[in-house]
């Protein structure tokens, strides 16, 4: 390439000029000369070399070489000068034209070169500072390149590192499947974000996930093996934490279910035993036992019997969460399904039980509906006033995205005051004399209901009887499309 | 079938409970037939009775067997499956008799061939008819391969 001239440019203008002038002189005084102002290539080719704009040069020449043609001594015929010189003009537009091109090519070339240099640069300090374990290895498995991500995560410096086999990075007794990935490396395949053990240079272990790609040398074969290392250490402990919280949440449900079991079995035997006992004793002795007595196994039995429905509200209650699971439920059968069970207590309270207009389908677990719609009926049946025969009715309506569902009756209604205390469990507003229950049913509707993404509350006067309402999503199974909303009405019963 | 001969009918009761297997005795006692109740008190006993193994080497094959599910040492559900495997034994009805309600319970002593499935109740009145009912039903008014055909098999 060229010397780069430490010449300033005035200088190197005054010595092409002056060139450019005695070529112009020897021009003039030399009659004979049929070539001399091929000496015009010495400026220009001095121009090029200081890399200086050789087309001014050149057209200076042309117009010198043209001015010589009629003021120059003639020396030979005009026809022939005029030959020669058209001729030397040629050859120096000719050679300026070679000459341009070819710095043109070089400063292009210069440029390409420079660039290419400055995206290794960045890209090598992208490597060098990222967080990340970027590590160059051969097909051997020695470490050739080694980044401070590298040297953060593993301990070794780059120093350490380089020139040694990458699996000192394997923990002692752990498969060391680095000559697998090289083979497959070496077929040209890329390897990503498996994820394997690595051990420090301490000896800590350390999760990680890892990418290779094969690099390849100027003439495209793979020449080793690049590796991008993340540290997910944390990520796996979080990993391990949540699955170690599932477990025990598993585990708990499933002691909780055992204690289901057990209340429903082992705490019922010996109360059963005690029920019956007592029982067996008044039936035995009666005559032997004064009225007194009788009555104290009266409230025995009584309580033991309590105790059973408590026992069994609670199970009820525990058990929400499991029922038959969901499917499509049509309201205006588990409202029938309702009424038939509920059946000795309307034909005994003289109830009449209305359904007012169509109830909806609805996505739910029908069990559980239907022991909500029990409950919510056999309530207002219970809570009636003594001299009015009951009446519930039962009617549903759309409001936006929810169905919602009302049960009113002509009962006894209930205090505002009390609106939000009916719904916690064994909360009850009146005596057992007066109204016999556990104090679960309502509780055990609330949980329903908020297990099928509703909520439920009263609306009533003390007198005018009470009014409850719970929301069901009006929200269908979701379809092969993934459409889950849009609620077909379908008008059954009513 | 034993009416008419007046042989007494075999009853094995398997109950680890003694407060239920006296109701049970008080309840098979009012009853037309004559009957004599085997008692064992849990699943272990319970095989050794019916294989006539141990202390039961005498042992009568009974006609009809109440079987509670919860049992110390072998559990009620061991027991029928084993009964209901055999050959021998699987034509004695099976009435699983207990405390449990739950669903579970029901369809697995099903799905083991139980003959029938009841919960003890708890109020007694009830409990006594329960009992008779079982024996009523089961040993007047359906009929059972004899023994000679169960000799022959």
């Amino acid at each position: 390439m060229w010397k780069k001239p430490e010449i300033p440019p005035a200088v190197n203008a005054a010595i092409i000029g002056a060139m450019t002038i005695a070529v112009f002189l020897l021009d003039h005084s030399l009659p004979l000369g049929y070539s001399i102002w091929l000496l015009y290539l010495v400026p220009i080719a001095y121009a090029f070399s200081v890399r200086m704009n050789i087309l001014y040069l050149t057209a200076a020449a042309t117009l010198l070489i043209t001015i010589e043609f009629f003021i120059a001594r003639p020396g030979v015929s005009p026809s022939v000068s005029l030959a020669n010189r058209s001729l030397g003009i040629i050859l120096l537009w000719i050679f300026s034209y070679i000459v341009m091109k070819r710095r043109h090519a070089e400063e292009r070339s210069m440029m390409a070169r420079k660039e290419s240099e400055e995206l290794r640069n960045r890209l090598a300090s992208i490597v060098e500072t990222s967080d990340e374990a970027i590590i160059g290895k051969s097909l051997d498995g020695v470490i050739q390149t080694w980044n401070t991500g590298a040297e953060e995560m593993y301990g070794y410096s780059a120093g350490e590192a380089v020139g040694r086999p990458v699996s000192i990075l394997v923990p002692p007794g752990y498969p060391n499947e680095i000559p697998k990935i090289l083979e497959r490396i070496a077929k040209g395949e890329h390897i990503g974000h498996y994820e394997t053990v690595r051990m420090r240079k301490d000896g800590e272990r350390i999760f990680v996930s890892i990418s290779i790609s094969p690099v390849k040398d100027e003439n495209g074969r793979i020449a080793g093996a690049a590796t991008i290392a993340h540290d997910i250490t944390e990520r796996k402990r979080l990993e391990e934490s949540l699955r170690n919280t599932l477990s025990e949440l598993d585990r708990s449900n499933k002691e909780l279910e055992q204690f289901a079991y057990v209340a429903s079995h082992d705490l019922q035997e010996p109360l059963r035993m005690v029920s019956s006992y007592v029982q067996l004793l008044a039936r035995k002795y009666s005559e032997k036992l004064d009225g007194k007595a009788l009555e104290y196994i009266d409230f025995a039995v009584d309580g033991a019997d309590r105790m059973k429905k408590l026992i069994e509200g609670l199970l009820a209650y525990s058990r929400v969460s499991r029922g038959t699971g969901p499917g499509k439920v049509n309201t205006a059968d588990i409202f029938d399904g309702a009424v038939s069970n509920l059946r000795a207590s309307i034909e005994e309270n003289q109830a009449a039980v209305i359904k007012e207009g169509p109830l909806p389908e609805v996505y739910g677990d029908g069990t559980q509906l239907l022991q909500l719609f029990q409950n919510l009926i056999g309530n207002a049946i219970k809570f009636r006033r003594p001299d009015v025969p009951p009446v519930v009715r039962v009617s549903a309506g759309r409001k936006g995205q929810d169905w919602v569902f009302a049960i009113k009756d002509n009962g006894i209604g209930i205090d505002p005051k009390y609106y939000d205390r009916v719904f916690l469990i064994f909360q009850r507003l009146h005596s057992r004399q007066e109204y016999p229950g556990t104090g679960i049913g309502l509780a055990l509707c609330k949980r329903i209901v908020e297990s099928h993404g509703g909520r439920i509350w009263i609306e009533s006067g003390q007198g005018s009887g009470s009014a409850f309402f719970f929301t069901i999503p009006a929200q269908e199974e979701p379809d092969e499309y993934g459409n889950g909303r849009g609620y077909r009405h379908s008008a059954r019963g009513g | 079938m034993n009416m008419e001969t007046g042989e007494v009918i075999d009853i094995l009761l398997v109950e680890d409970n003694p407060g239920d297997v006296f109701l049970i005795k008080e309840a098979l006692s009012d009853g037309k037939i004559r009957n004599e109740l085997h008692v064992v008190t849990d699943g272990e006993e319970a095989t050794e009775y019916l294989y006539k193994q141990g202390r039961h080497m005498g042992a009568h094959r009974p006609e009809l067997i109440l079987l509670d599910l919860n049992l110390p040492r072998k559990s009620g559900r061991e027991v029928l499956e084993e009964i209901k495997a055999d050959p021998e034994l699987k034509s004695i009805p099976v009435v699983v008799l207990t405390t449990s309600k739950a669903e579970e319970d029901i369809l697995k002593s099903y799905n083991l061939h139980a003959n029938c499935y009841i919960t003890k109740p708890v109020d007694l009145e009830q409990f006594l008819n329960v009992v008779k009912s079982i024996e009523d039903f089961w040993l007047t008014i359906v009929k059972l391969p004899s023994r000679a055909d169960m000799r022959r098999k």
